[in-house]
């Protein structure tokens, strides 16, 4: 059972097109059963918690409640499926 | 994305031309009947230990070897020829020559050459023109103590060349011309100053009121415009007044190779990280400002609206200056170089700021007319780190080893 947490920022051009991305790979996916966002400027402690780093959007992968991967910046929507680990999935 | 692709491509083939069509004017679009030659004088200030004096004396002696009717005429910088080079270099200098501040300097006919890099690359020309043209030779004219009209001077062949379709075209405009287009589309391409128009927008886009789109993002955009080109036409004279001492134009020649570095550097560092992303530097001013103008957004009143994104407007592009100081500075720099008259840098600057701003337009009116955003992606900006950093690495190298090149005299 996965876990999504998004962080993105109203101004990030990168958000804009990566949240569409992200909402159609969970949309059809079978094993994320959680997906949160947080915007960088509005939920300030939630994300400063995170350490997310310098680049925008970050997507932290959690199996159960353990972080497993981050996924930092633009990807395709292939991309997303290999690193979210959905790849063998049918879907 | 796609549509950004073209206009690279496009800038870049345009560039490409315009390199290649600066080639040299060829011989044969000067007259050569069989009519009587014209004796050709030329004069040839200069010093007697000046490296490159030498260098242009051993070339003369080939061109006088070659034509049977030049003259070389040597004035050394001693006793009054010291008064006669002022006179001459001021002449010239007002008619708009670029008579730099050594030797050797060349005159002939209706033009002056200042240095032997520049002199060899066109006398030969002029010669040949000359040799079968009536033309004026305005040294002797002056000795002659008559009046020099504008029209006695010839720049036919430095700054202009004839190409098909386009005709007759001045070189130096069209240069500077497109460095200004590609200069402020490369600086307007980094993501610096586009947050705050993303934000404004995503903002706005959910009150799908048109009005107060166009009118607090239009305003954004032109406060933006105004702002950028009063920094820009700050920035021409400052370098204009520091560009007095050569030793600058080294410093802003390192300062463009170190920036154009660290350019390629980001794109290096992005392409292995593959993070194309929004960059969140300074997170703290970052969120107080996106604060402020969310707060504008919801303002009852337009005009306290209006006002804050002004102050905004202004704000964001003082801070972004940092951002992108690498280019404004380098444009400035080739204004200055080529000593344009203050029109000529005004208009230049305008051409340069409303190329800075188009990417910011067109992602603005897509917005303004359809209520959707169209985000342009980072992988562009990578894009722009890398293209701007190559053409800073070569403006850079031009600045410290070929200025001359720079003042388009190839």
């Amino acid at each position: 059972m996965k876990k999504i947490v998004l962080v993105t920022a109203v101004w990030c051009t990168s958000c804009i097109i990566m949240r569409p991305r992200y909402l159609e790979v969970i949309k059809n996916s079978n094993t994320v059963k959680e997906f949160n966002e947080y915007d960088f400027d509005d939920d300030e402690e939630i994300v400063d918690k995170l350490k997310i780093g310098n680049k925008l959007p970050v997507a932290i992968i959690y199996d159960g409640e353990e972080e497993v991967s981050r996924i930092i910046g633009e990807k395709s929507i292939n991309e997303l499926k290999g690193l979210i680990g959905l790849k063998n999935e049918e879907i | 994305m796609k549509r950004f692709k073209q206009i690279f491509l496009f800038l870049l083939v345009m560039l490409g031309f315009l390199v290649v069509s600066n080639t040299n004017v060829s011989a044969s679009d000067i007259d050569n009947t069989t009519q009587e030659k014209n004796i050709v004088n030329i004069y040839v200030f200069k010093t007697r230990t000046c490296y490159h004096c030498k260098e242009l004396t051993k070339y003369l002696n080939e061109l006088t070897e070659k034509y049977d009717n030049i003259v070389v005429n040597d004035y050394y910088y001693e006793g009054k020829n010291v008064i006669l080079y002022k006179e001459y270099k001021a002449l010239f200098k007002e008619n708009g020559f670029k008579t730099g501040n050594g030797f050797p300097f060349t005159i002939v006919g209706g033009v002056a050459f200042s240095g032997d890099s520049v002199a060899k690359f066109y006398l030969e020309k002029y010669i040949e023109k000359y040799t079968y043209n009536d033309f004026v030779d305005v040294f002797q004219k002056y000795q002659n103590g008559e009046e020099i009209k504008e029209s006695d001077f010839d720049k036919s062949i430095i700054e202009e060349i004839n190409l098909p379709i386009f005709g007759v075209i001045n070189i130096k405009n069209v240069s500077l011309s497109l460095i200004a287009i590609i200069l402020g589309f490369l600086d307007g391409i980094n993501p610096c100053a586009m947050w705050i128009l993303i934000l404004l927008i995503s903002l706005l886009i959910p009150t799908q009121d048109k009005k107060k789109i166009w009118l607090l993002g239009g305003t954004f955009l032109l406060t933006s415009g105004v702002f950028y080109f009063i920094m820009m036409l700050g920035w021409v004279s400052l370098v204009k007044v520091i560009m007095a001492k050569s030793v600058f134009l080294i410093i802003i020649g390192i300062f463009a190779i170190c920036t154009g570095g660290y350019n390629l550097y980001k794109y290096i560092k992005s392409v292995i990280k593959k993070e194309d992303g929004c960059e969140v530097t300074n997170a703290k001013q970052k969120r107080t400002l996106t604060k402020k103008i969310k707060g504008l957004v919801n303002e009852k009143s337009i005009f306290i609206a209006l006002g804050g994104i002004i102050l905004i407007a202004i704000i964001v592009n003082f801070i972004e200056l940092a951002c992108s100081a690498g280019m404004p500075l380098l444009f400035s720099n080739i204004l200055a170089i080529n000593e344009v008259s203050t029109f000529a840098e005004i208009s230049y600057t305008i051409l340069y700021v409303i190329f800075f701003l188009i990417d910011d337009f067109i992602v603005f009116f897509i917005a303004a007319s359809t209520l959707k955003i169209k985000a342009v992606s980072n992988k562009i900006s990578k894009y722009s780190n890398l293209i701007g950093g190559i053409i800073m690495l070569i403006l850079g190298i031009l600045m410290l080893f070929f200025p001359n090149i720079l003042m388009f005299s190839f």
